[in-house]
């Protein structure tokens, strides 16, 4: 187990004993907080302890809010100690608050609540960078952290897609759903290939999450299995569908592929004439006369 | 989740289509048999009849007064469903419903008025104008700056009408002096705009703040958690996160700050002509944020490219702004040349009303464009509290310059199954 103090270590429990009360001392209560300058000397100090320190104040981190024991001030404290580490031009204070995070997330002997925890990868989608990315993939495999830690991925982007799509593989049906929202927040366009077959899943959460995560890419590879999946779906499934082809022919057209992006317009002419979509029809229309010409 | 709610959805397809919804409506003694718009004259016509049908999604809090707003101004809109998420057990899929896709669903509904915590506000915006519904939406239009521009996006690629649920704009568009105002400010007549607008108060930073030291509690059987919670993180479940008090979790809003500046904030966008733009620099005065709950703060100065300087002052928390005066500006700020352009200048056309933009088919004054210009003054208030360092923001990619961190908090990821 790692050591909790050095022996040079601040007093982290004393620093943010320092901290004001909540507006009604033990009770649920609102937070008029402490003057930033006051807030800024306690995190310096935590900071300036070095990992130890930071140790110290995520073990006191017991609930999904940041909360302790018996009140708010370790996850407040970590998150003064995050943005002071935040601040641009400060990326070695960046990384050593991150490694100090993703240690005690992969830590089993000082395995915190599972709420501490996801409190945890949440203020990672906030500092993390690339030294978060493995510990974070390895979360998608955890039922309980799996949302978080894909919304922090999505976050961090750059290499973390790359995580996304190894763990596509090794997870079921709802991280799937997870992975393929993040790779297309992260507008991944090397995940086409993977997201097209994903747009054939059989589970209709995966296929939504896929097609709509193919439109964000703005890949011209997932043209036909948006149009496919729209073709194939009824009610919710096929508002979504329909969204991702305007949305997909939308970029293309702006990234001047205009003939795959009339292609795209012609198919939901076609189809939304027959199904009684007039405001498909219209949207796929209008397209197609911006583009007429091109 | 997602696979249990499409389940039911396959289940209700046949359910809802209009036939049996008619039929079924015929025995419920509550629901307003209509014919639809669409099907008289579809979404793009206006029908013979004007009616169109409605749903109401949020229903608590402002759900009623948003709907009945429409009702209001004249506008026939009879309300055909409406939908809750604490509602669990007590709906009937016809005219109740927990979940808003299956009311999405229904073709019979036009428009769509949405009152639901703001977190939940641009996703179903969305979905509803790629359904072919117009959309009314309560304020603050969204919970970050990248689901206004989403939003936007969906207002042109649809072709539907969105409206904001602020209307101060359509009244301070009449006053004269507002008109010169925008006249000199869109028409580009001053190289530096000397202009400075304060916000004193009315921003219940206090009274919507949220609660720390909190411990959960268990979920009420009645309440659809997970679908509250919806694509914001999820949390353990506390009363005071649901029904109002809310507004104090960054979760699914941004405090009085985000609740009450669409409303200050809307008129002053129109009348400055920052429909289309956005603060170039955000400084914030107020004690570092918690990462959960919105708190105190005292002021925050935003600073626009052309030099006009807008201040939102809480006057709950430390020294007031006192840093600039409030000024106006007029035609004493243009020289003989300029006077004569102005004078060349057209009046704006006044804003067009919720009810007038849906029977024209032209885009409504609280537009989703304008709007989310409103929404992003507030979010990067909000943001300038919480990083507490100034900020740089570009108007046009819509991000923060120089600053990873704060730029974060620009387009948050979504708790899947829901992505922007």
């Amino acid at each position: 187990m790692e050591t909790r103090e050095s022996k040079d270590s601040p007093d982290v429990a004393a620093l943010i004993a320092q901290l004001p009360d909540a507006d009604m001392p033990g009770a649920e209560s609102k937070l008029t907080g402490p003057p930033r300058e006051e807030a800024r000397r306690i995190a310096t100090a935590i900071l300036d302890g070095g990992r130890a320190s930071l140790l110290a104040l995520i073990d006191m981190i017991r609930d999904g809010w940041g909360g302790g024991e018996k009140d708010y001030r370790p996850g407040y404290a970590l998150r003064c100690v995050t943005l002071l580490a935040g601040e641009p031009g400060n990326e070695e204070r960046r990384r050593l608050v991150t490694d100090a995070i993703v240690a005690r997330l992969g830590n089993d002997e000082t395995r915190l609540p599972v709420d501490a925890r996801a409190f945890l990868v949440r203020e990672l989608q906030l500092v993390g960078g690339e030294s978060a990315v493995e510990p974070l993939g390895k979360l998608l495999a955890d039922d309980a952290l799996r949302d978080d830690a894909a919304m922090a991925l999505a976050a961090i982007g750059g290499e973390a897609a790359r995580r996304l799509r190894r763990s596509w593989s090794e997870v079921g049906v709802a991280g799937r759903v997870a992975i393929a929202n993040a790779l297309g927040a992260c507008r991944d366009a090397d995940a086409a290939g993977l997201l097209e077959e994903a747009a054939s899943d059989e589970d209709p959460a995966v296929r939504i999450a896929a097609v709509r995560a193919l439109a964000r890419t703005g890949d011209e590879r997932g043209a036909t299995a948006v149009v496919r999946a729209a073709d194939r779906s009824d009610g919710w499934e096929r508002i979504q569908a329909t969204r991702a082809c305007l949305e997909l022919a939308g970029r293309l057209a702006a990234d001047d592929h205009t003939a795959a992006a009339r292609r795209i317009w012609q198919r939901l002419v076609k189809t939304a004439a027959e199904r009684g979509e007039p405001h498909v029809t219209a949207a796929a229309e209008r397209g197609l006369a911006d583009t007429a010409g091109k | 989740m997602l696979a249990r709610v499409m389940s039911a959805t396959q289940r209700d397809r046949s359910t809802i289509t209009r036939r049996r919804f008619l039929g079924a409506a015929a025995s419920a003694a509550a629901t307003v048999t209509v014919v639809p718009r669409h099907v008289l004259g579809g979404p793009e016509h206006t029908a013979p009849s004007d009616t169109f049908g409605g749903a109401l999604i949020g229903v608590g809090g402002r759900g009623p007064g948003t709907f009945g707003q429409m009702l209001h101004w004249g506008l026939e809109v009879r309300k055909l469903a409406e939908c809750d998420v604490k509602w669990v057990g007590k709906v009937d899929n016809r005219t109740r419903y927990t979940d808003f896709r299956h009311v999405l669903e229904r073709k019979d509904i036009d428009i769509v008025a949405i009152a639901t915590p703001p977190h939940w506000h641009a996703l179903i915006s969305i979905a509803a104008m790629d359904a072919g519904k117009d959309v009314l939406c309560e304020k603050p239009m969204t919970r970050f700056i990248a689901e206004g521009r989403a939003v936007a996006e969906a207002e042109r690629r649809t072709g539907r009408i969105f409206q904001v649920g602020t209307f101060g704009r359509l009244r301070r568009s009449r006053d004269p002096g507002n008109v010169m105002t925008r006249k000199i400010m869109t028409g580009g007549l001053l190289k530096e705009c000397p202009g400075v607008q304060i916000q004193r108060g009315g921003l219940k930073a206090k009274e919507w703040s949220g609660l720390v030291n909190t411990r959960p509690r268990p979920i009420p059987d009645w309440l659809d958690w997970d679908m509250y919670q919806g694509p914001s993180p999820m949390k353990p479940f506390h009363p005071h996160r649901f029904g109002g008090s809310h507004r104090g979790y960054w979760d699914y809003e941004g405090g009085g700050l985000a609740d009450m500046g669409q409303h200050y904030l809307d008129p002053l966008t129109w009348v400055w002509g920052k429909d289309d733009t956005a603060p170039v620099e955000v400084e914030a005065h107020a004690p570092p944020a918690h990462p959960e709950v919105c708190g105190m703060w005292g002021w925050v100065e935003l600073r626009y490219a052309d030099g006009f300087t807008l201040v939102l002052d809480s006057g709950e928390w430390g020294a007031p702004y006192d840093r600039r005066e409030p000024r106006g500006i007029g035609p004493e700020d243009l020289d003989e040349d300029q006077r004569r352009a102005l004078d060349q200048l057209p009046d704006p056309e006044p804003p067009l009303s919720f009810p007038d933009a849906v029977r024209q088919r032209r885009p409504a004054g609280g537009n989703a464009e304008a709007a989310h210009r409103t929404a992003t003054i507030l979010h990067l208030a909000n943001i300038a509290i919480r990083v507490g360092r100034t900020i740089r923001f570009d108007p046009v990619q819509e991000q923060i310059i120089g600053d990873e961190e704060a730029n974060r908090l620009v387009d948050q990821p979504m708790r899947a199954p829901w992505q922007l």
